[in-house]
């Protein structure tokens, strides 16, 4: 791990403003600097596969603009003006003042400031995220929970049987969020739930946040990131929750998703099997076609493969090629910053999945360290080609190296994800359309 | 007095150049208010994001050929070099665009007890992993506000490696023109990198542009000059050597002049101070003062002949195409007006300019640049405006003027055009506007975007912009409660 960072693949907490976007008409006003929006918007949405800035996001977004004056004098009154504008000029149900590091560290009270307007009966949150204080994971728990928080509060929960809330992927941090969510909630209502999945066009936007104490209980599909929102509604709402350590990819594990799902929500078994079945059907007539491609192009396939991504996507990508297609790991870096006591339940995770993982997976968040140790670990032989899946960086490594190359991290400016996905049936047979593209380059 | 002044850093725009943010009204009343000064610096009480200006400093520092640049910064302040390596572009054709950068993470501990250490290890790193031959580490608003000594640091660590370290003074919240930054790397490279120059190179012309492709050096070829193209893709040589060169051009006004004047006033490298050349006749001046300047005067007038009679043809046929039609051109102070010229010579009608600053004075200058050489070339206009992105403003200005066709250049504001089902032009970085050629290619673009406009009437029929209809219907009010009495 390095604390000095070469080719970032996250950005600071800030870039939170994005978890706001991914709310239907949710708004965020920054109190911060002039540039710190647009780098977000940058790294998140134009280098992030071009995920398109959404409704109020990209050059919309509110912001103080910070200069000279407010850093010397505070900047409470410039944040009120701007708080006063966004609510009469932007047309939205939620806003949401997050702060940058120039609000933060001269001290102006910003999250009292948001409560005022709250209070007056505006719906609006305030939370800070000054980017010394975290990454975009921490930026992403910090919204999510001041939203609880503030804006969802402190309510008696009626709950309803079937209701659940999903919390999994951190939306643009992942590039292919829209399409992931809208898979897992497409597969959870197959079972019969009724999903509350909060991100993204299939959310209903802030009714669904209001909905989220009446849940029968809370999904959590992501090893660490996450982990202390779902126990903060354990607290506040007494809903229970199941965490899975992995947003499912490809048969094998999203059935078992299903069931473990399934099992949690005392759904019949039987109709969850005839669930399963029927997406197996289709699934497994598609895979299967793997036997003439397999016929043709055994010599010419990647066997061997690294894998560059967050601990979700590392852990659910790999675990498909490994476990489904039978394809060798041969360095799983995880580039999220996870904290060290994650990191051991991270690697129990990939073993107790195949032993095959063991010394494979490592904790890199710097760029150009995980880079050098695949180079290091790039097999000699130029004529067997290894798979590289990881951002635009990773791409550049292996068109240098002459092998081939998957997206599945971000940046990726080499990209136009539209509803590209990656996540359960659907997720899985997309997957091996993608690793198998290079082969016809 | 002289431009340049020995210090850590050059004064922001707003105190050198009268920089403002807001304006509305006439081209005339602006030029007129700019040559008082009086123009005031005041913004609206409610504002969409902007940009900063380290990302602009560092924008033009990340590809000297062999540099390391290290932002001294939290991660998320140093995020862009991947865009910048990517090489799918058209313009990257011949480019070396691989990228050298860390970030030193500046965590909240490190506001508390300091962040030097990091910066150190960062330079050691920087050394050990690149072997760079020169460093830019690039302030950012924490390491500013918390007191970093970015110059002892640099000066240890230069004494160490060898290695020239340019310390960039661009904070982010130090200037509301994001143009500052520009002038922060420039001023960093003339304190620590230009030499003086030991001899003359009488054909040599620089070139200081973004991070686009050098479309001039064919045209300037033809008068017998060669180009050092600054500072993007330069090398340390060809940035060291620079006060050797007859003259410098800039590919805008609003980019370079201050290193320009500074070159001019210590050096002797002639400025050239038409304006740069975009439109016919815009660049016959600029090819003229450059004869001037290198003793070419004749070569510049057969050059200018010879590329009339070349480009004619293809100018007529794309007049006769796009003649009348109204364009309503939005990137960067004097950029802006650039553009419409040359829009105005493929006899499109200007129904609107709107620039994302504008400085009142130019470096070295008595006057607005460009914008006096429209004036004069094509008489006032009833509006023009300032306006620094602010898409919720925007809207309405794009919607009053009524134009076929949206040209900009900056990030976001092409899709504020797109989401009006008006048709966008985005000139980006990649100079295709510039010499003769540019407004052939111009010509070539607006017509293929014209052509093509049903995708953008599709996106504008299914989307919604993001603004109330209080706001939408409120046609008085540009500003959202404008200070009225500070135009006056």
């Amino acid at each position: 791990m390095s604390t000095i960072i070469e080719q970032p693949r996250y950005s600071c907490a800030l870039s939170a403003q994005q978890t706001v976007l991914a709310i239907p008409r949710a708004h965020p006003i920054l109190h911060s600097g002039p540039g710190c929006s647009e780098q977000s918007t940058t790294f998140q949405v134009t280098e992030g596969g071009l995920q398109g800035e959404g409704y109020t996001g990209g050059p919309h977004i509110s912001c103080t603009n910070s200069s000279q004056k407010e850093i010397i004098f505070g900047g409470v009154e410039k944040l009120k003006d701007t708080i006063s504008g966004a609510l009469k000029i932007i047309d939205c149900d939620l806003f949401v003042v997050l702060t940058g590091c120039t609000a933060d560290i001269v001290g102006d009270d910003t999250v009292s400031v948001a409560m005022d307007y709250a209070e007056e009966g505006y719906p609006v949150v305030g939370v800070e995220t000054a980017g010394f204080k975290g990454n975009s994971y921490y930026g992403y728990s910090e919204v999510v929970k001041a939203i609880i928080e503030q804006y969802v509060g402190d309510v008696t929960p009626k709950v309803r049987k079937g209701v659940v809330n999903v919390f999994s992927i951190v939306p643009y941090q992942n590039p292919f969020w829209k399409g992931d969510l809208q898979e897992i909630k497409r597969i959870l209502e197959k079972l019969g739930l009724e999903v509350n999945i909060l991100f993204g066009v299939e959310s209903k936007g802030v009714s669904e946040w209001k909905d989220i104490p009446n849940a029968q209980f809370n999904l959590l599909l992501s090893p660490w990131v996450g982990k202390d929102i779902v126990e903060l509604l354990q607290q506040k709402y007494g809903t229970p929750y199941l965490q899975l350590p992995f947003v499912p990819v490809g048969a094998e594990s999203t059935s078992a998703f299903l069931r473990q799902v399934g099992e949690f929500a005392g759904l019949d078994k039987n109709h969850v099997e005839n669930v399963i079945a029927d997406f197996e059907e289709v699934y497994y007539s598609y895979y299967n076609t793997l036997s003439g491609f397999i016929e043709t192009y055994r010599e010419e396939f990647a066997w061997d493969y690294f894998t560059v991504a967050d601990s979700n996507y590392a852990l659910g990508a790999s675990v498909f090629l490994t476990n489904e297609l039978g394809m060798s790991p041969k360095g799983i870096y995880i580039t999220d910053d996870a904290k060290k006591s994650y990191q051991e339940e991270i690697i129990q995770q990939f073993l107790k999945q195949n032993e095959i993982f063991k010394d494979k997976v490592i904790f890199e968040n710097d760029g150009g360290l995980l880079q050098s140790d695949i180079r290091s670990k790039l097999g000699e032989n130029r004529e067997d080609r290894e798979l590289i899946l990881g951002s635009t960086w990773e791409k550049f490594l292996a068109r240098e190296t002459e092998n081939y190359y998957t997206s599945l991290s971000v940046p990726l400016t080499q990209d136009y994800v539209i509803n590209t996905s990656y996540a359960g049936y659907r997720g899985g047979l997309t997957l091996i359309k993608e690793i198998t593209r290079d082969i016809f380059r | 007095m002289s431009t340049y002044i020995e210090s850590d850093e050059v004064e922001i725009r707003e105190r050198r150049l009268g920089s403002v943010l807001t304006y509305s009204g006439s081209l005339d009343n602006l030029l007129e208010k700019s040559k008082q000064r009086s123009l005031c610096s005041s913004c609206s009480k409610y504002e969409q994001c902007g940009s900063c200006g380290q990302s602009c400093a560092t924008t033009i520092a990340i590809w000297v050929q062999d540099s390391v640049v290290i932002n001294h910064s939290p991660i998320g302040c140093g995020l862009t070099s991947i865009q910048h390596a990517a090489s799918v572009r058209d313009n990257a054709k011949g480019q070396n665009r691989s990228v050298q950068q860390l970030v030193t993470n500046i965590e909240e501990k490190d506001t508390i007890y300091g962040a030097t250490r990091k910066l150190e290890a960062a330079i050691d790193e920087a050394v050990d992993r690149f072997h760079p031959r020169v460093i830019f580490v690039m302030a950012s608003c924490v390491s500013g506000i918390i007191g970093e000594d970015m110059e002892s640091v640099a000066y240890d660590k230069e004494d160490e490696y060898g290695v020239p370290i340019v310390p960039v003074y661009c904070e982010g919240f130090k200037s509301r023109m994001w143009s500052s930054g520009f002038d922060a790397t420039y001023h960093g490279i003339l304190r620590k990198l230009v030499h003086e120059p030991e001899k003359k190179q009488k054909d040599l012309v620089n070139i200081f542009n973004f991070i686009g492709k050098d479309r001039l050096a064919d045209l300037l070829g033809k008068m017998g000059l060669r180009t050092n193209y600054v500072l993007p893709f330069a090398s340390l040589e060809g940035i060291q050597n620079m006060a050797e060169a007859a003259c410098s051009v800039q590919f805008c006004d609003t980019l370079s002049p201050y290193i320009t004047t500074v070159l001019e006033e210590k050096y002797g490298v002639r400025k050239v101070k038409t304006a740069p050349p975009f439109g016919i006749k815009w660049t016959d001046d600029w090819l003229k003062e450059i004869g001037e300047y290198t003793g070419r005067e004749e070569e510049a007038l057969r050059v200018i002949e010879e590329e009339h009679q070349r480009i004619l043809p293809e100018l007529e046929k794309y007049r006769n195409i796009l003649r009348g039609k109204k364009v309503f051109v939005m990137t960067g102070d004097t950029f802006a007006y650039q553009l419409a010229n040359a829009a105005r010579d493929l006899d499109m009608e200007v129904v609107g300019i709107t620039s994302l600053h504008h400085d009142q004075v130019l470096d070295g200058d008595t006057g607005c640049g460009a914008l006096e050489k429209f004036r004069e070339d094509h008489g006032n206009l009833a509006q023009v405006d300032v306006c620094a992105k602010q898409p919720y403003q925007v809207i309405k200005r794009i919607q009053n003027a009524n134009p076929d066709l949206v040209i900009c250049r900056h990030p976001g504001i092409a899709s504020v055009s797109i989401h009006l089902g008006i048709p966008v032009v985005p000139e980006g970085d990649k100079d295709f506007t510039i010499g003769y050629d540019g407004v052939i290619k111009l010509g070539k673009r607006i017509e293929r975007t014209l052509r093509t406009q049903r995708v953008v009437k599709n996106i504008a029929n299914h989307s919604k912009l993001p603004y109330t209809n209080w706001w939408l219907e409120n046609i008085e009010d540009y500003y959202y409660s404008a200070p009225k009495e500070k135009d006056a």
